[in-house]
């Protein structure tokens, strides 16, 4: 759901910013709220694929903003958005790397529940 | 608009040429010598199964010869006093700072591959993936020191955090490795979150992405478009930092994944992570929030920045020093006591805010000083537990030494001598350090930093101790047995040199911090 | 001369890197040879670079390696010794004692399977002091005053691997390191203030720093003096000293009463006009005539033999202290270096009788022992001597030098603090010299020997090895301890022959040469001697005017002296035959003897009178200040409330991923706030 969200945005922006509608802030508040509903998962979830899919939410929301600082803030590069392609290559290496562990965990554990994982404290 | 991809809108002018790839040398030595070990370990498959006693000898002298290389490169360019370089359109500068900051993390590299040969044979996981990493990792992280553009510093910082978080669970049939991994990595995947906001604030808030221009433009009287953007983005990336050199708050997953991982990664957690890491802190902490040759670029950054470390500092060094005290296990203990550190070298970073460019203090010098001896301390005192390790196990608890100094005079004496330069007494390495740094806070004012360093720096010396009681004066009854350590040659080197080395710097340390000065940030 | 400088601690540290490294392979007489040739030829070129200085009036020799340390424009630390009168008394001292100790060592330690590691130790604490004494500068300096810290701490843990033991050494440790953060918050102070750290430059601008600073510089001798109260064992700091003599006894000699402590004396002494200038000085008497004053009651009850030393080695400390606080530094030195002489043979002394007793320390299974071991006796005889100030003895000279300064100073109340202290002293000593060699024998083996051994009821059933000292199995000296055929061929054996034995004459010559030493000691003209090189018209001056005073001065010392033995010796060794005469003589005596109720009422009334009010003082001062205000609340309880915190921080780390997520976005929120908060 998350990789859903960039290309609607990045295709209506250009459209409701001429209409004098919506602008940086508009973005920056999706931002915002996309951010939280990421920290929201990865504080109250205990499975590890859920724990995974909020840390996707936080770097796509950041993924946003740059591309909305990219747009209103600069006029002539486009640095913003290239960072944001960088940004979702890596998404998707973290992704894979955190199936990986979260493989390996489920086969040391036979869960992942990451509340189980707690071996180590002290 | 100086903006890196400026290139997209004019093709017609190639800005990266092949200069750009010589200025990066060391990076590129290390990145062939990783892929060239992946490629060397399919060869070395069929012949090298885990009794072997000299295993795959091979993988470890390639490897190691790519770190020296580089070491050697690094070394030759300090040595040269080479000026500052920036290529690959300003994305990358490469400077005395960032050689010598790159210079620790190729000697964490070395001394964790050194370490790494009898580790994994032990645990009949000798694989070139290992060594690969390690590289591949410490490349990474000296391009992390060398960027100066927030795409650089993105890119690096995530490459480098994925090799470790690798490398934490590379023991993947053991429970704790793997556990520690998936802390590592959920933790460092929100520490990411936060910190990529926050480079998405600062170049919303400077509306460029090279970090040079950003703070030039500061300091040349061009207050940025947003300040409290520019505030709130040096402060979330400041967040993502400090989760990376295991500042308190952010410190939690330092020790279950220090713990969790093999002894020999531990260690390379601890230097390589940790100076790089510092190292991209001190640059952004100087160039936003330096006193400047005329005044800060922006007071509002320097307050910031300046509240915002000193308060870091002195909650780590109060956190770590007493959280290590409760500690049964040498390695937990280990860890805490990195977190302690942690917190010392805030101090430094600290001070750096202060001097001026051109002034009598050089920025950062004492935290440069006393990374090198921190990072010998901890090589050696990780190596140490790895290498006495047997099976899948390293030396644990501090119980499991106890008698060491009867069975292994040389190797209780190491760590003798470690554990009393961690402690920070003369006349070891640990000492200057600490004096270095203290010396520069009460300098430039920040007695109070230095006041609550030294008062905890007084309570670390009892948890240190713990470890020379247990190996000097406890009886050997419920140690385990001593292995033999005939084969280990590797790990034997690697506490050799360390603890030679600390006693050296201990006792030559004017010459150290000449080279520091001389390194330090312009 | 001032070229073979270095050479003076290069030499024992060399003979600590040949024992250390090489130590295990090499044979015991090799290993001797080693360790006693560093400190010898360090005291032949101590002795030969003092008396280079000594010709001149005012001669300092210097030597210099160059730069240890240059960082930035304004620090730079050369790697330089120097050595004037002052240091060359010292390095005199630390060198000639310190190679008596190794002697003496020799013999002591024969059967010890450490024996190289022992004598490594002992090399490294002797270079490291020698470079405390000789530093030009006070970094140099503080690198030998950790440096005799560690090895203290090394051998402290040398023998005793039960934890008990380890407490004392990390006692020591945690105390010293109090001290050593004022002292290197001092150093701070004063490279802030002074831009140098050479000792020479700082004294010298001491006093227009102070006319400029005055606040500073009292914090400054405050910080420094912080310092010397953990080295050299000084209320509130001295608690880890009793507790350090778990080590061996040529280390309790050498380190915790003749040199390493008296480090903090020749601190103050080498900055003495930086203390001068600071206006501190009356702190520093009063907290040496306190400690002094303290620490010799708490001596009065002590029954471990080498307690009762360490109680009276840290009332002596105070004593140089209130010489320092009156500021006659010269004084200070002189009881420092007399001090060094009867100590060390005391304390050899109480080693050689613990080697004679196969390591019984306490006082009440001794008695007797003058017959059985002599010479040991007569050098016993002498150090208890020397530290009553018996008169013409060394100690007599230097305790009354100071008590001398003090009256003419004006300060009437310290005075009186220490002439008290003088016959508290004076009793304690002899005290200790009744029990341990007169009377009659009270140990193993007097039951079947001795038929006086009843009449000492009062002393508690011997508890086999029951109590603090005992002594792990391992220890080369357990109770199983054979009689080696080669030793003492019949020197000093006595009665109980297979029991009480005589010590070697490599542990006998160094006493005997320490004894003479403590005996005559005070004639050394020391203070004049260092007095010589600034002050000469001055004291000169105070020498004629305080002529009379001084004579009268030798007459309250010795009179002091004199009523603190008589009083000992009449309770702990008169008292028995005069009580046994006046029961079996006239009418009367019967009559005497009934009133007096036999002789339990006479022992009940001394002990109402005499014993128990003492035994009470000085048990409660121990109780309450040592015990509970430093041992408790300080130190162990700090150590336990961090602990604590320490084990309650560690609950924090649940182990669960959301509650670390929990903290970092606690974390991220607080920063945030102090960030923005500060950016304003």
């Amino acid at each position: 759901m998350s990789t859903g969200f960039l290309p609607l945005l990045l295709q209506a922006a250009p459209a409701a910013a001429s209409a004098g509608q919506v602008g940086l802030t508009h973005y920056l508040v999706v931002s915002a709220i996309v951010f939280g509903l990421g920290l929201l998962v990865v504080i109250t979830r205990r499975n590890a694929i859920a724990l995974l899919m909020g840390l996707e939410l936080l770097l796509n929301s950041v993924g946003l903003n740059f591309v909305a600082f990219a747009k209103f803030a600069t006029r002539d590069a486009v640095d913003g958005q290239v960072i944001t392609i960088f940004l979702i290559v890596i998404a998707a290496a973290e992704a894979s790397l955190a199936l990986a562990i979260t493989l390996n965990i489920f086969n040391n554990l036979n869960t992942v529940e990451v509340d189980e994982a707690r071996s180590l404290k002290g | 608009m100086n903006g890196l991809f400026t290139i997209l809108d004019a093709p017609a002018a190639p800005a990266i040429g092949w200069d750009d790839l010589g200025g990066i040398l060391p990076v590129l030595v290390l990145l062939a010598t990783g892929s060239l070990a992946l490629v060397l370990d399919l060869f070395l498959k069929e012949e090298a199964s885990p009794p072997v006693p000299a295993g795959k000898w091979p993988l470890s002298f390639v490897s190691l010869l790519g770190t020296a290389v580089a070491g050697a490169l690094l070394c030759g360019h300090i040595g040269a006093a080479g000026k500052p370089w920036s290529g690959f359109l300003g994305a990358v500068q490469v400077d005395l700072f960032s050689d010598a900051i790159g210079l620790i993390v190729v000697l964490g590299a070395a001394f964790c591959l050194l370490g790494a040969g009898d580790a994994l044979r032990r645990r009949g996981i000798e694989q070139g993936e290992f060594h690969a990493l390690v590289l591949y990792a410490a490349a990474s992280m000296v391009l992390f020191v060398q960027s100066a553009s927030l795409v650089m510093v993105f890119l690096s910082l995530e490459a480098l955090s994925m090799a470790v978080y690798i490398l934490t669970a590379f023991q993947r049939d053991e429970k704790r490795a793997v556990e520690g991994g998936l802390k590592y990595f959920v933790l460092g995947g929100l520490s990411s979150g936060f910190l990529l906001l926050g480079l998405a604030f600062i170049y919303g808030a400077t509306r460029s992405t090279n970090l040079t221009d950003i703070a030039g433009a500061l300091a040349g009287g061009q207050p940025p478009a947003d300040s409290s953007l520019l505030v709130a983005g040096l402060g979330l990336t400041l967040i993502g930092l400090a989760f990376k050199v295991g500042a308190f708050p952010f410190h939690a997953w330092v020790p279950d994944a220090y713990e969790g991982a093999m002894s020999v990664v531990t260690g390379f957690m601890a230097v390589a992570v940790k100076a790089a890491s510092f190292g991209v802190l001190l640059r952004v902490a100087v160039l936003f929030g330096g006193a400047g040759a005329s005044g800060p670029g922006s007071p509002e950054a320097r307050g910031a920045l300046l509240a915002g470390i000193s308060g870091l500092a002195v909650v780590t060094m109060i956190f770590g020093n007493l959280a290590a005290l409760a500690q049964s296990s040498a390695k937990r203990m280990l860890a805490y006591s990195a977190i302690a550190h942690t917190g010392y070298l805030l101090v430094g970073a600290v001070s750096a805010m202060e001097a001026r460019p051109g002034g009598e203090q050089a920025a950062g010098a004492g935290l440069l000083f006393y990374l090198f001896p921190y990072a010998l301390m901890s090589l050696g005192a990780f190596i140490c537990l790895s290498h006495l390790g047997e099976g899948a196990e390293d030396r644990e608890s501090i119980d499991s030494l106890r008698g060491l100094a009867e069975r292994h005079p040389a190797h209780a004496l190491a760590l003798l001598v470690i554990m009393v330069s961690f402690a920070g007494i003369p006349p070891t390495a640990g000492f200057w350090g600490k004096l270095f740094i203290f010396r520069e806070a009460i300098a430039t004012g920040h007695w109070e930093l230095a006041l609550v360093g030294i008062l905890t720096s007084i309570v670390s010396v009892y948890y240190y101790l713990r470890l020379v009681v247990a190996m000097y004066m406890l009886p050997q009854e419920g140690g385990l047995p001593a292995p033999s350590l005939e084969a280990r040659i590797g790990g034997k080197l690697a506490l050799a040199i360390a603890a030679i080395a600390v006693v050296l710097v201990g006792l030559f340390p004017g010459i150290f911090f000449q080279i520091s000065a001389a390194c330090a940030l312009r | 001369m001032a070229r073979y400088l270095f050479l003076i601690p290069i030499l024992p540290f060399a003979g600590f890197l040949v024992n250390g490294l090489a130590g295990r392979r090499l044979p015991r007489w090799a290993v001797s040879l080693v360790g006693c040739a560093g400190p010898t030829a360090a005291a032949v070129l101590a002795g030969l670079a003092f008396s280079e200085v000594a010709a001149g009036p005012a001669s300092v020799l210097q030597a210099s390696l160059g730069d240890w340390i240059r960082a930035g424009r304004d620090f730079h630390v050369p790697l330089a010794l120097s050595l004037d009168r002052l240091s060359g008394v010292m390095a005199l001292v630390v060198t000639g004692v310190g190679t008596l100790i190794h002697v003496y060592s020799i013999g002591y330690m024969r059967e010890d399977p450490g024996y190289a590691r022992f004598f490594a130790y002992l090399n490294l604490f002797m270079a490291a002091m020698l470079v405390l004494v000789l530093a030009d500068n006070i970094l140099l300096l503080f690198l030998g005053w950790e440096g005799v810290g560690l090895c203290s701490y090394l051998l402290i843990g040398f023998w005793y691997k039960d934890l008990s033991n380890c407490d004392a050494g990390i006692k020591a440790f945690v105390v010293n390191r109090i001290g050593d953060f004022g002292f290197i918050l001092g150093v701070f102070l004063i490279f802030i203030t002074f831009g140098t750290f050479e000792l020479e430059a700082i004294d010298s601008r001491a006093a227009a720093a102070a006319a400029r600073d005055p606040l500073v510089m009292k914090a400054i001798a405050l910080l420094l003096f912080l310092g010397a109260t953990g080295k050299s064992a000084q209320i509130p700091l001295y608690v880890w000293l009793p507790d350090a003599m778990a080590g061996p006894t040529p280390v309790s000699a050498l380190i915790h009463a003749a040199t390493m402590v008296t480090s903090g004396v020749y601190l103050l002494a080498r900055l003495d006009q930086l203390f001068l200038a600071s206006g501190a000085l009356p702190v520093v008497a009063w907290i040496g005539a306190l400690t002094a004053l303290l620490a010799a009651l708490i001596a009065l009850a002590q029954t471990d033999i080498k307690k009762v030393l360490a109680y009276s080695t840290v009332s002596q400390l105070g004593y140089m202290f209130l010489a320092c606080g009156v500021a006659a530094f010269p004084v200070a030195i002189f009881h420092l270096v007399t001090h060094a002489f009867f100590k060390a043979v005391l304390f050899l002394g109480a080693g050689a009788v613990i080697h004679s007793l196969h390591h019984e320390q306490d006082m009440r299974r001794m008695g007797g022992l003058f017959r059985r071991i002599p010479l040991t006796g007569a050098v016993f005889l002498a150090g208890a001597l020397a530290l009553s100030g018996f008169p013409l003895t060394s100690g007599f000279f230097s305790k009354d030098e100071i008590l001398h300064e003090t009256l003419s100073g004006g300060q009437g109340l310290l005075y009186s603090v220490g002439l008290t202290t003088a016959v508290l002293t004076a009793f304690y000593a002899f005290r200790q010299f009744a029990l341990v060699f007169l009377g009659t024998y009270r140990g193993a083996g007097a039951e079947r020997g001795d038929a006086h051994g009843g009449g000492h009821g009062t002393f508690p059933p011997r508890s086999p090895r029951g109590d603090e000292h005992t002594f792990p199995p391992r220890s080369p000296r357990g109770d199983e301890h054979t009689f080696p055929p080669r030793s003492p061929r019949g020197d000093e054996h006595g009665h109980g022959a297979h029991e009480i034995h005589g010590s070697p004459p490599s542990m006998m010559a160094p006493l005997a040469v320490l004894a003479f030493l403590a005996l005559c000691g005070g004639f050394l003209a020391v203070p004049h001697f260092l007095a010589g090189s600034g002050e000469t018209a001055a004291h000169a001056a105070a020498g004629t005017a305080g002529a009379e005073g001084q004579v009268t001065g030798w007459i309250v010392g010795g009179a002091a002296t004199v009523l603190g033995i008589l009083a000992a010796l009449g309770l702990f060794v008169w008292r028995p035959a005069l009580r046994e005469r006046i029961v079996q003589g006239t009418a009367g005596g019967r009559l005497l003897a009934r009133l007096s109720l036999d002789k339990l009422y006479v022992d009940e009334l001394y002990d109402a009178l005499v014993v128990k009010p003492f035994w009470f003082l000085s048990h409660v001062l121990f109780l309450v200040i040592d015990r509970f205000v430093i041992d408790f609340a300080c130190v162990r309880g700090t150590g336990l409330l961090a602990r604590t915190l320490g084990a309650a921080l560690g609950r924090l780390q649940t182990g669960k991923i959301p509650s670390y997520a929990f903290y970092f976005v606690g974390g991220v929120l607080v920063l945030m706030t102090l960030v923005l908060w500060a950016a304003g």
